[in-house]
């Protein structure tokens, strides 16, 4: 077959990706420069704000968190996966797909569950006589950076399953029989071997951390969210052109507002 | 090497538990008699699950998902699967940067997606809600249905597909009855993954719903603002099972372990 027609095969995609996806994305960033002699002055002002500055700060020292409990976690657990589990693995693998593909909504639901004010785990605490009042878990640091780590903990394991799979076993038997030890087998062979997919995996985790923490905590964050969304769609507000690419900031502000 | 091995496995069930815990407790709390989600449930019944085919916000919200992501998913293969063809067949320059533009929705974060369709798109050129909010899940099933039918196509040797044309088949032809036989299963992989992909969406989906239109995962959203009883935990028994019963195909036509290989 010859290149045109492959090209007129994938046209109609290209077409709509560019449509929906690329040129809003565009005229979004083209917005954000609101003349020429200051291409950058929305973001500066943006910036200046100690309360925009915070919440960047919060969001990416949320997402680096949430990534390095992810690793920490999913790394052993894959690497048993991969290795040991045997008749088990398939099992494992299936367990770790379904909250992937799990409604989102039903998994932070969950965690509101657990750790609300008359939620699982206070309940227990008060049961066992640990503490005597309700504690306020939910809608706190640490309750999103839970909530996200288990939103995506599977994005890490799956990858580093696939990679740590394929290792071949004669490349660690030659490593033995040379006279490494365990350790050194993992840390100079299969800790750099599965470079590639720790790599993806805390790229997978780090973006959807960045974008979805908005998910999370749904109650409040959502709540103010839902309202701009919808009294923009109604009104068409432009209120808050105030130039910053990153929603997520945005989200946070809604939160505030509220 | 024994007691690393034990440390191995504790952390394991550690993650284990971890991942089903909480989900093996909303599924309690679903068949709980009171209001509240206490944990173990003092009196099981099924009142929360008659409650959930009562209350006509979740039963329409569900069918505008259901329409919705049909609808999306059926535009997503009629564009995908040509380029899908064409991407594992072609071996020119342009094949790379056209595969990573149909990814390009996986990559750009959910929020910014919405925003940027809702203003540019959807406010920009007046158009109304339900063709916007199926443009949109158009767009995120997209790189599912590329992805899987690439890798479902690259198990079809071209040669029987040049046998059939050498034979005098026209390329439509050997594509029609050589090829798409073959990737059957890919196809139905790849819409059943979309489809649950855009029935769970939230971050596209918040910024183009409107008035009268709302997917399910929205409304158990602002369901949970104000309500917080055994509701959610019954709807969410039922994603459950509907999670499970695509998985189910999944597994017996492709295998899980798509999951694992990039």
């Amino acid at each position: 077959m010859n290149n045109r027609l492959h090209i007129l095969l994938v046209l109609p995609g290209v077409l709509l990706v560019a449509a929906l996806l690329a040129s809003p994305l565009f005229f979004l960033f083209l917005d954000t420069i609101p003349n020429l002699e200051h291409p950058f002055s929305l973001y500066q002002s943006f910036l200046e704000k100690g309360f925009h500055r915070k919440i960047i700060i919060r969001t990416i020292r949320v997402a680096l968190i949430t990534t390095m409990i992810c690793v920490i976690l999913a790394y052993p657990c894959a690497f048993f996966i991969a290795r040991y589990a045997g008749r088990f693995k398939a099992v494992l693998i299936v367990i770790a797909v379904f909250p992937l593909l799990l409604s989102p909504v039903v998994r932070s639901f969950a965690w509101m569950a657990i750790l609300g004010k008359n939620g699982f785990l206070n309940d227990l605490l008060q049961f066992l006589r640990i503490i005597e009042e309700p504690l306020q878990m939910l809608y706190t640091e640490v309750a999103v950076i839970i909530g996200l780590t288990y939103l995506f903990m599977p994005l890490m394991i799956l990858p580093l399953v696939g990679v740590i799979e394929n290792i071949e076993e004669d490349l660690l038997d030659s490593a033995k029989s040379l006279g490494a030890n365990d350790s050194s087998v993992f840390l100079k062979i299969i800790l750099p071997l599965s470079a590639s997919g720790l790599l993806v995996g805390s790229i997978l985790v780090f973006k959807n951390n960045s974008s979805s923490q908005c998910l999370w905590t749904a109650g409040r964050i959502h709540l103010g969210f839902y309202r701009q969304s919808y009294c923009l769609h109604n009104s068409q507000a432009t209120w808050w052109r105030s130039g910053d690419d990153s929603i997520n900031t945005y989200l946070s502000e809604c939160n505030d507002f509220v | 090497m024994k007691r690393s091995g034990l440390v191995l496995i504790l952390s394991v069930l550690l993650v284990y538990i971890f991942l089903l815990g909480p989900l093996v407790i909303i599924g309690f709390s679903a068949f709980n008699e009171s209001e509240f989600l206490d944990f173990p449930p003092k009196v099981y019944s099924f009142r929360w699950f008659f409650r959930i085919f009562e209350s006509e916000m979740f039963i329409s919200a569900f069918k505008s998902s259901l329409i919705i992501s049909m609808l999306g998913a059926t535009g997503a293969l009629l564009v995908g699967l040509p380029a899908a063809y064409s991407l594992s067949r072609t071996r020119a320059k342009w094949r790379r940067l056209v595969l990573s533009l149909f990814m390009s929705p996986v990559i750009v974060p959910g929020v910014v997606l919405g925003f940027a369709m809702l203003k540019h798109v959807v406010i920009a050129l007046d158009i109304d809600v339900w063709s916007g909010m199926v443009m949109g899940h158009m767009l995120i099933m997209i790189p599912y249905v590329i992805r899987v039918i690439v890798s479902s196509l690259s198990n079809v040797p071209i040669e029987i597909e040049e046998a059939a044309v050498s034979l005098g088949c026209s390329n439509t032809r050997a594509f029609l009855i050589v090829v798409l036989p073959n990737i059957r299963s890919g196809i139905l992989v790849a819409s059943l993954l979309a489809f649950i992909t855009s029935l769970n969406d939230v971050p596209v989906t918040i910024f183009l719903t409107g008035p009268g239109v709302t997917t399910l995962p929205i409304q158990m959203l602002s369901y949970v603002e104000y309500y917080f009883d055994p509701t959610v935990s019954a709807l969410s028994v039922l994603l459950m099972l509907l999670t499970v019963t695509i998985m189910i195909v999944i597994e017996s036509t492709m295998g899980l372990n798509i999951f694992t290989k990039k």
